[in-house]
């Protein structure tokens, strides 16, 4: 506040103008006044209309909270927090006032955006919290202004205590609420430490030795202290007040540092209303359902079985409700209505609002001092009997099991998630999730134990300590460290999250990935791979712990800080072959399972080549799957391995996925050679199927005489069973491979059917070859005496079979060599082929005898053809019957008969009667020449019927055509076309049944009407 | 400073009550955790939650010493079943059934089902046994005259063996058929979430790894 002048009236006269230097005019009483005007009309101005505040109740809203020249803004959003401070900046200034920037301060609770606030272009400071300013300003309000002052703060800054057995109001109380000096550090084990040596983890700046006294550390609260006289009670107040300051050594411990700033004795004349008497104890209600944040709601017990419900304001002390109770409480707890009390000898749960009480629970009140402390909404823990802390709700019953404590307990606290139990020789420590006790320390003497604001200070009779949890993170370490994962992992799930919640989930992942590790160390193989996995963790951290099985390119070094303290497997078990083997079989069950997962996104190599090794090295039979498709394993590194282990049909597989073919090829020649051995390799057979797909035809011609050699059936393969798309090459031409089969016969036939049957290759020259070698074969075999029948009826069957489909061979060159070995079959369908019917048939009849054969033969050859030349084809074969000039010519009667008989042919009769001898007796033809007759009867009959009809039609046609010519039709110039409308200049022109007339040309169909579209039958329906 | 959210809220309460030393801890460790293994007493009261269906369930097992009897009757508060155990070779640890827990039912719902359960089959004898079949299903029925069994198989008395499991999970299916009735389709994926741990042929194979 820059050049103000004032001038402020005393009665009527005015005094003279005087001139303001800094900071607002304390010791004047009207110049603090116009500052509130001020100040008051500058928050209406800014916050009107704005909507930029907090929601306080349903209908209204929360701007700021004001003190004098302390203000609060508050929003719920950066955005409007900076709309308001501008605004309230520009008001500010419109009436010469100004922000001291520097004195001015951020807090953010959750915040969504972490960008700056700024005040005249300046960005502003952030803090924690405001506590050390706030209760800086209490204190000093406090000391210069009036008591009221401190209660005008909100009610969260306040906390009431008891203060009982007080004889007067003179005396000292018992003990006083204060902060004293603590250096002694005792490190326990793990959760709590009477130190303040993990207090760093909260660093508080101090602004040098100078401002000592302006940097009060937070947890200072104003502590009131209520003494009741006998007589008569009245409300005091002590406040004592000290600042603490934590400092931290060069050492890195952290002190605190004490310097009490003032002692007040409060009496509270200001508070109206009734005197409260005999007053038992009283507590303060935590969770009031009065909204209101400038009153606080206490609860008084009396010794006349009576409970009293006051709201206590500023200068008001207000009698809300009475509660009649059995017995005297000896102690109090509130939550919103529910009144938790310890009466004489039991607890009971009241419900203030509806006036319900119910009966918890007897205690043992000679050896127990009734404690009631709450935990949560709602929840209150009690001393039970038997030295059990018991959990009641309000509803009055137990969610949680007891706790176990020790006997003659002082006094209970609660910081989550931990309930500190004081008696007067330990603070026991008990975790609220799993019930246990998780530590003791041992403190003599305590007498008092509150927890402020998450700081939990402990009194003895003389002393004051702060007890100052080790931060989550360092138990949860510490409990790692023991091996206790389940109880890390439960702590850190329920930790405090402070911070943001990515960093939390960070923590989080690196917690279970130790603990993964620790449970992996102990041989907890399921636990191990679920937080593995929960934790994300880079696989790679897993697989470098087993010697070897990382690829040797790989640069991967473990993370630091260290996840865990294992060198490898062999320092982890030390040695034991067994647990390495089971080691490793969990390694490759849980890269099996993360492979192709999310988790093993990014690491294919390491996770296929570690799987490739512990496959080998187990030699599974997952090894040849894992090559075989896709795989991501690291040649050089793998090819070594697998060679250790005498993978070879592996390490091939590898080499084709690598697409180097010659290697994988030498591996199997020596394997089929058994230089090598490999007992999953498959055969020669796999090398063939092999070759026949491999498109690299040099390397064929490399390995095909290898494979010719050792199997010369099998072999041709590589050359006939080609992949269905390959593209014809030079080096596979067929010319080139029939000449290379040369030295393998079995081969090159092989090869010529997959031609000429598969292939269909129409060149004369492949059908001819394949004919020959078929001849041959059948050759061999009829020469060599020790052939057996059979073999020699397949070879001829295949020989005839391809001399019949085939049209493409040199006839003349085999039926020279048939008729050399008197092969008449053959002969025969080489004549056939020749058109040669006469001897084909002359053969059949004569010399094999097989009528059937000469009848197929008569049908096979006319097949597709004429059914003339079928029945030229029949005749020759009955002629070939009735030849005179055969010898055995009777024999050949039956068939002939037969033949004539049989429906197959269609016999010109007469020619068949003129060649017939003249000897046969008609009896013996009596079946031909009945059905020649009915057939050419049939015949006669049909061709009348047919005449008859169509002479019918002839007549409708006729009679159709008169009818429609009856009708004329005029042309003349307007007559116009249908169509184009142009008129005619033709004499021509067509006319439609239904009477268009359009020109010619115009006319597309003769069958539908280009006019209707009506469509013409051609038949008359 | 607040606690961490209440646990679930349950749908179901169920006390065990008994003589100490009947073996009602390992009686629900049977239940819970398929195993049977030796306890220390418990102290005060332990506090398990079994899924059944859609329905959350909380078993409370209390002390049976008689010191914590003022505690159990807390406990009682709202149960809607309640399992009386006993020892059937000792006579008095029936009696107290009688004597000592009923009267902390008071404190449970009206209708709280009750039920019976003799403990330690597998080391009865017909020698020790001190407490017949039909005094303990006569009582069974006499303490839940108040109530409509009609649908339920049988009476609310069941004898048991936490070492075996004998009847063990027929005591709460008993409990639960009456209290949370399962629809047929709730009960068909109750069955199949069920794992049978004992049994080999409905778990998963163990991996070799972990046979320690």
């Amino acid at each position: 506040m820059s050049e103000l002048v004032m001038q402020t009236g005393s009665g009527l006269s005015l005094i003279e103008w005087f001139q303001v230097k800094s900071g607002e005019k304390q010791e004047c009483n009207v110049s603090g006044f116009l500052f509130l005007l001020v100040i008051d009309w500058i928050m209406r101005k800014a916050t009107a209309d704005n909507n930029t505040g907090i929601r306080w109740k349903f209908t209204s809203k929360l701007e700021d909270l004001d003190f004098a020249d302390d203000i609060a803004l508050i929003s719920s959003s950066r955005q409007q927090i900076q709309t308001k401070t501008d605004r309230v900046n520009n008001i500010t200034e419109r009436t010469g006032l100004k922000f001291n920037t520097s004195k001015t301060q951020v807090m953010r609770i959750h915040p969504t955006s972490n960008a700056p606030i700024s005040l005249d272009g300046k960005d502003l400071e952030e803090v924690d919290s405001f506590i050390s300013q706030i209760s800086q300003n209490i204190f000093k309000r406090f000391q210069n202004s009036s008591d009221e002052d401190i209660r005008r703060k909100k009610r969260q800054d306040v906390d009431q205590r008891k203060h009982e057995g007080e004889q007067s109001k003179e005396k000292e109380p018992n003990f006083i609420i204060g902060f004293a000096s603590w250096t002694e550090a005792t490190r326990a084990s793990q959760g709590w430490t009477i130190s303040v040596e993990d207090a760093c983890s909260r660093p508080y700046s101090s602004g040098g030795e100078k401002e000592l006294n302006e940097d009060i550390a937070p947890g200072v609260g104003i502590f009131k202290i209520i003494s009741n006289d006998k007589a008569n009670v009245e409300m005091i107040s002590f406040v004592v007040h000290y600042t603490v300051e934590e400092r931290a050594s060069a050492s890195g411990k952290v002190t605190f540092h004490n310097e009490k700033q003032g002692h007040k004795y409060l009496a509270v004349p200001v508070v109206s209303g009734a005197k409260i008497k005999g007053v038992t104890c009283f507590c303060l209600n935590e969770n009031p359902l009065n909204g209101n944040p400038f009153s606080v709601e206490i609860c008084v017990a009396l010794r006349k079985k009576q409970l009293q419900l006051y709201s206590v304001t500023e200068d008001r002390l207000a009698h809300i409700r009475d509660v009649h109770i059995s017995e005297p409480a000896i102690a109090l707890s509130l939550d919103s209505t529910f009144i938790c009390a310890a009466l004489a000898s039991q607890y009971c749960m009241i419900d203030f609002d509806s006036g319900n009480t119910q009966d918890l629970f007897p205690y043992d009140g000679e050896n127990n001092k009734p404690l009631i402390k709450r935990i949560s909404k709602e929840e209150f823990l009690l001393s039970g009997p038997s030295a059990l802390g018991m959990f009641v709700t309000s509803a009055g019953v137990s969610q949680r099991p007891p706790l176990q404590w020790s006997e003659n307990l002082v006094s209970i606290s609660y910081v989550h998630p931990y309930i500190i139990a004081m008696n007067d020789e330990f603070i026991t420590i008990h975790s609220i999730l799993d019930q246990q006790q998780k530590q003791a320390i041992p403190f003599q003497g305590g007498t008092f134990m509150e927890n402020f604001d998450g700081r939990l200070f402990v009194a003895s009779g003389r002393e004051i300590y702060c007890l100052v949890p080790v931060a989550w993170e360092k138990q949860v370490q510490a409990l790692l460290q023991d091996k206790r994962v389940t109880e890390a992992l439960e702590l850190a799930k329920n930790a405090n999250k402070t911070g943001s919640k990515d960093k939390y989930l960070k923590i989080y992942k690196r917690l279970q990935q130790q603990a993964a590790f620790i449970e992996f160390s102990q041989q907890h193989f399921e636990e191990a791979e679920d937080l593995f996995k929960a934790g994300q963790l880079d696989v790679r951290e897993v697989i470098c712990l087993y010697p070897k099985l990382m690829p040797s390119n790989s640069t991967f070094t473990r993370s630091v800080p260290p996840l865990h303290e294992i060198a490898d497997i062999h320092q982890l078990t030390r040695g034991n072959d067994n647990l390495i083997k089971e080691y490793k079989t969990f390694l490759q069950q849980y890269l099996e399972d993360i492979k192709g997962s999310k988790e093993g996104v990014g690491f294919k190599q390491e996770i296929d080549t570690a799987l490739l090794k512990l496959y080998a090295e187990m030699n599974s039979p997952e090894l040849i799957p894992l090559i075989a498709v896709d795989t991501g394993c690291d040649l050089k590194d793998c090819v070594e391995w697998l060679e250790k282990f005498h993978r070879y049909h592996a390490l091939a597989l590898l080499y084709k996925y690598h697409s180097d073919h010659d290697k994988a090829l030498h591996i199997w020649q020596r394997l089929v050679n058994k230089e090598i051995e490999d007992e999953v390799f498959p055969g020669l057979n796999f090398v063939i199927e092999y070759l026949s797909n491999l498109n690299d035809h040099e390397l064929v011609w490399k390995y095909i005489d290898w494979v010719l050699t050792k199997d010369p059936e099998n072999g041709v393969k590589i050359f006939t069973e080609r992949p269905q798309n390959e593209l014809p090459s030079e080096r596979l031409r067929p010319e080139t491979v029939i000449d290379y089969l040369h030295r393998f016969p079995k081969a090159v036939i092989s090869y010529l059917e997959y031609l000429v049957f598969q292939k269909k290759l129409e060149k004369e020259k492949y059908h001819t070859h394949l004919a020959v070698l078929y001849l041959d074969t059948v050759l061999k075999l009829m020469k060599d005496s020790s052939s057996r029948k059979e073999e020699v009826d397949v070879a001829r069957s295949k020989l005839r079979h391809m001399l019949q489909m085939s049209a493409l061979y040199r006839v003349q060159l085999i039926l020279g060599k048939a008729k050399e070995m008197d092969m008449h079959a053959e002969c025969a369908i080489l004549y056939g082929k020749l058109e040669e019917h006469d001897k084909a048939l002359r053969i059949l009849v004569h010399k094999l005898k097989d009528y059937g054969a000469a009848e197929n033969y008569c049908m096979v050859n006319s097949q597709g053809k004429d059914p003339l030349y079928r029945k030229r084809l029949f005749h020759i074969l009955l002629s070939v019957y009735l030849d005179p000039s055969h010898e055995h010519k009777d024999q050949l009667v039956r068939p002939a008969v037969e033949l004539l008989n049989s429906n197959i042919a269609d016999f010109d009769t007469i020619k068949v009667l003129q060649s017939l001898p003249e000897n046969w007796s008609v009896s013996l033809l009596s079946q031909f020449l009945t059905q020649t007759v009915r057939k050419s009867m049939n015949l006669s009959r049909n061709t009348r019927i047919e005449r008859m009809m169509s002479r019918g039609e002839n007549l409708q046609v006729k009679q159709n055509c008169i009818e429609r010519e009856r009708e004329y039709v005029t042309m003349n110039d307007d007559r116009l076309c249908a169509v184009c409308s142009r008129a005619f200049s033709d004499p021509t022109f067509v006319r439609y049944p239904n009477g268009v007339v359009t020109h010619v040309h115009c006319a597309r169909s003769k069958h539908i009407c280009p006019v209707t579209g009506k469509l013409f039958s051609t038949k008359k329906s | 400073m607040e606690a961490g959210p209440v646990t679930t809220v349950e749908d179901l309460k169920v006390i065990i009550l008994g003589d100490y030393n009947v073996g009602k801890t390992s009686f629900i460790c049977r239940y819970i955790e398929g195993q049977f293994k030796p306890h220390d007493t418990t102290i005060g009261a332990a506090f398990f939650l079994k899924q059944w269906g859609p329905y959350n369930v909380a078993v409370w097992d209390t002390a049976g010493d008689e010191r914590y009897t003022g505690l159990s009757s807390f406990y009682c508060r709202n149960a809607g079943a309640a399992i009386l155990a006993f020892d059937m070779s000792i006579v008095s640890t029936y009696e107290s059934l009688w004597a000592r827990f009923i009267p902390l039912l008071d404190a449970a719902h009206e209708d709280c089902l009750k039920v019976v359960v003799g403990m330690k089959v597998d080391i009865l004898t017909p020698g020790t046994r001190e407490v017949t079949v039909e005094e303990a299903r006569k009582f069974s029925r006499e303490i839940n005259d108040k109530l409509d069994l009609s649908k339920l198989p049988g009476d609310p008395y069941f004898e048991t063996s936490s070492k075996s499991g004998l009847n063990v999970s027929e005591v709460f299916e008993y409990v639960f058929q009456y209290c949370l009735p399962l629809s047929d389709a709730q009960r068909k994926t109750q069955d199949q979430e069920t794992v049978d741990l004992n049994n080999p042929l409905n778990s998963k194979p163990k991996s070799k790894c972990c046979s320690r």
